[in-house]
């Protein structure tokens, strides 16, 4: 899982962490940990995954990571 | 010729003296040595005199040189490899922390809301809990003029958090006080589950003597409660 993680997400980790946004970080362990459950990387999966329902109950926070990720590419 | 048909070496008495049989040149040779021992030649378990190199004996235990080469879960205690995994393992938590400093000196404070700890007159991390909000307070040191906060969310769910920043405290009931207000942040931000925000003050623009952390906890429910790890560091 984490050997995915580093070559999905290559361009966004920085020394064993992965950058969500300019200021938001978490290590690609404790990513893994979150989203352990996942059988595949894709953007539908950690979606589903991360369990946003709206604007105030966000599930794991990381619907507008996953977002730009797939705006740029990074996931489908 | 046998060893037996060569006269042996004699002293100035006719009495024998220290030597050995060389074969290769058919006579008795006197035996020399240095500091009160006479020479020897080692020789290896296959009969042939161990050989040196860079005058050092070429010879290699291979336990030492397993042990110096190997990588083991759990080396035994006290040994030179269990040394190096012990500070191996100190350093991966140091990078694992996130823990960014610079400068010559450097003293760090790390408070979990769970644990929190009153520090004297200067420093000082409460815990203030209700309904959906945890709160953590700091108060600075001033000797330290670089601030930071370091924010990790330890629940499995989404945060939201904000900061504000004090420049009054009173010592004697070690409180913030809300009229010292100097700054704070424009709104309650998104960290995700698991994630670390790091938030550098500029010493300068923001001579804060105290900071507070908002965390509000979006899961639901009235009873719900976040959790998160607050790390104060104050450095020069």
């Amino acid at each position: 899982m984490e050997n995915s993680i580093k070559t999905i997400f290559a361009s966004k980790i920085i020394d064993g962490r992965l950058y969500l946004d300019d200021e938001q970080y978490i290590t690609v362990a404790d990513f893994a940990n979150e989203f352990s459950n996942v059988s595949e990387i894709t953007y539908d999966n950690l979606i589903t995954a991360n369990g946003y329902i709206d604007e105030e109950q966000t599930g794991k926070g990381y619907k507008p990571f996953l977002d730009k990720c797939k705006s740029e590419g990074i996931l489908t | 010729m046998a060893y037996n048909t060569k006269m042996i070496k004699t002293d100035v008495d006719k009495k024998p003296i220290p030597q050995f049989y060389n074969p290769v040149n058919d006579e008795y040779e006197v035996l020399q040595g240095a500091n009160g021992a006479a020479r020897h030649i080692i020789y290896g378990a296959d009969g042939q005199p161990v050989s040196t190199t860079g005058n050092k004996l070429a010879v290699r235990a291979t336990e030492i040189e397993t042990i110096i080469g190997e990588v083991q879960a759990a080396p035994t205690a006290n040994t030179l490899l269990a040394r190096l995994k012990n500070l191996e393992t100190k350093v991966d938590a140091i990078i694992a922390d996130g823990i960014k400093l610079s400068g010559s000196k450097v003293a760090v404070k790390r408070h979990t809301l769970s644990d929190v700890i009153p520090y004297g007159n200067y420093l000082f991390v409460g815990e203030n809990t209700r309904k959906y909000c945890i709160t953590g307070f700091l108060a600075w040191h001033c000797e330290y003029p670089k601030k930071m906060v370091i924010i990790k969310n330890t629940s499995e769910f989404a945060i939201k958090w904000g900061w504000c920043l004090y420049d009054h405290l009173d010592v004697a009931t070690n409180q913030l006080e809300d009229t010292g207000i100097i700054a704070s942040s424009s709104s309650l931000v998104d960290l995700a589950a698991g994630a670390t925000v790091e938030i550098p003050f500029d010493t300068l623009k923001y001579p804060a003597v105290g900071a507070s952390v908002y965390l509000l906890h979006t899961a639901g429910g009235i009873e719900a409660k976040g959790s998160a790890t607050i790390q104060f560091l104050g450095g020069v």
